[in-house]
């Protein structure tokens, strides 16, 4: 018999290789685009937990402002993939995530909040590792 | 092995930070947690400390120092006294009741149907027989409370923090309130309002939504560190501390076995170690840490003789 090690990878695998990913992409922006999105990385688990995904999402679209170079479209970009990929959205098919957060189930959203927390953690991990901080004020 | 045990009951009445270290994860001190259910814990150790400090303040004579070492055990190893076990053993405290705000009545006792049969195969242990039945809610999007009078549905609508539920009123779920309020909520004058409580707002949630609630809706505060000299943050100085809600319901198996040490004056057997533990029942203790800000305090009730339940006068106010 051939090997029976599976090659099937765990979940933490895939949200780590995406994540990694992600911050790749990010490092080749400009140095405010980098510190911006690595704070915004850094605070944006503490305020998902505090103020719900929704909020969460209403905030970086406020922020954003519809401009894809800013940094607050990038993370939002980046958890949209992800959760498009990952959740399977039951009654929601619009385009973007913010509208389908808005017309899915409860326990939809449930699943979708845990699974920002869990991508998130490894998006900050590699932010940190890879992107510079901000400068002292 | 033990030869009495009974249940002990742990009301929250400020955040509790049973603290497990640090963390990779969000939080940068979160609580204790079981590994595979990822409900909160308090540890036995720490609440075996907190208890033994309990009585530790309030020994004045040389005889309560002696009962205190035979229940927990000698403080100092390495004298002649060291190496004979405590005659009190406690289990990790579990969760019961974990409060979620909810739209209407402010928040909700909730429980699960894994945390139901738990708690009744512990109380098993504790020689506590349960007779109440645990309903199943029929799916991930119902919850089930109180048949009559519940105060946080709304047109069989229920709204937990910001996700919708379905609502079933159950009988089951009436009987198990009645039970809590009597048997495990502190019997003082002051609780008469949440003994009230409680046989209106508690609901057996869903097992997963019941785990998604006691991960994500813990109390997450933000602490910063002040640099004297210049008064404002130190640089890395913001962490953020995990706390349990006050206002959870959590419980622990107390065991007892007869003292190691033959000291017939002091405690005899088990169940004078028992009696002496109860000295507790009914008051407050603080545990967990933060201590000086406020957190840890919680209310002991023990489970059966010694309580004095006060039926009929509880609509009393209590201010």
């Amino acid at each position: 018999m051939a090997s029976t090690v599976s090659f099937q990878q765990t979940k933490e695998q895939q949200r780590a290789k995406a994540a990694w990913d992600d911050v790749q992409e990010v490092d080749r922006k400009s140095p405010d685009v980098k510190r911006k999105y690595r704070g915004l990385v850094l605070k944006l688990p503490v305020m998902i937990l505090t103020n719900g995904l929704g909020q969460a999402l209403a905030f970086l679209k406020s922020k954003g402002k519809g401009n894809a170079d800013d940094p607050h479209e990038i993370v939002y970009a980046h958890l949209q993939k992800w959760l498009f990929s990952e959740i399977r959205w039951t009654g929601a098919t619009q385009p973007t995530l913010i509208e389908r957060i808005f017309n899915t189930t409860s326990e939809t959203y449930r699943q979708a909040t845990t699974e920002a927390l869990s991508y998130l953690h490894w998006l900050r991990r590699f932010a940190e590792a890879v992107l510079p901080e901000p400068e002292e004020e | 092995m033990f030869k009495k045990a009974t249940l002990m009951f742990l009301y929250t009445e400020t955040s509790l930070h049973a603290g497990s270290g640090t963390s990779l994860g969000v939080v940068d001190l979160p609580i204790q947690r079981e590994k595979y259910t990822d409900f909160p814990v308090i540890q036995a150790s720490g609440l075996k400390g907190a208890v033994r400090e309990w009585f530790e303040f309030r020994s004045t004579d040389s005889a309560d120092r002696r009962k205190i070492e035979l229940a927990f055990g000698p403080d100092k190893i390495g004298s002649e006294e060291s190496g004979f076990a405590a005659a009190v053993s406690f289990t990790d405290a579990r969760i019961l009741l974990f409060p979620v705000r909810s739209l209407k009545g402010i928040f909700a006792y909730c429980t699960s149907p894994t945390a139901l049969e738990r708690f009744r195969r512990d109380a098993q242990i504790a020689g506590v027989s349960i007779d109440w039945t645990i309903p199943r809610p029929p799916d991930d999007r119902t919850v089930l409370g109180v048949r009559e009078g519940c105060d946080v549905a709304a047109d069989d609508q229920v709204l937990l923090e910001e996700y919708a539920f379905g609502f079933q009123g159950k009988e089951e779920v009436t009987s198990i309130a009645k039970w809590l309020s009597q048997e495990a909520f502190p019997d003082r004058g002051e609780y008469a309002f949440w003994r009230e409580k409680v046989k209106k707002s508690l609901l057996v949630l869903p097992d997963n939504a019941f785990r998604d609630f006691v991960k994500l809706s813990t109390e997450v505060q933000a602490r910063i560190k002040i640099d004297n000299d210049k008064r404002t943050v130190v640089k890395g100085g913001l962490f953020y501390e995990e706390a349990l809600l006050p206002d959870s319901l959590l419980y622990s198996v107390v065991l007892a076995h007869d003292p190691v040490k033959d000291d017939r004056a002091e405690l005899a057997d088990s169940p004078a170690v028992l009696a002496f533990l109860r000295g507790i029942d009914g008051q407050r203790l603080q545990l967990g840490g933060d201590a000086t800000i406020g957190r840890g305090i919680v209310s002991v009730r023990f489970h059966g003789q010694g309580k004095q339940p006060k039926p009929g006068k509880e609509e009393q106010g209590n201010g």
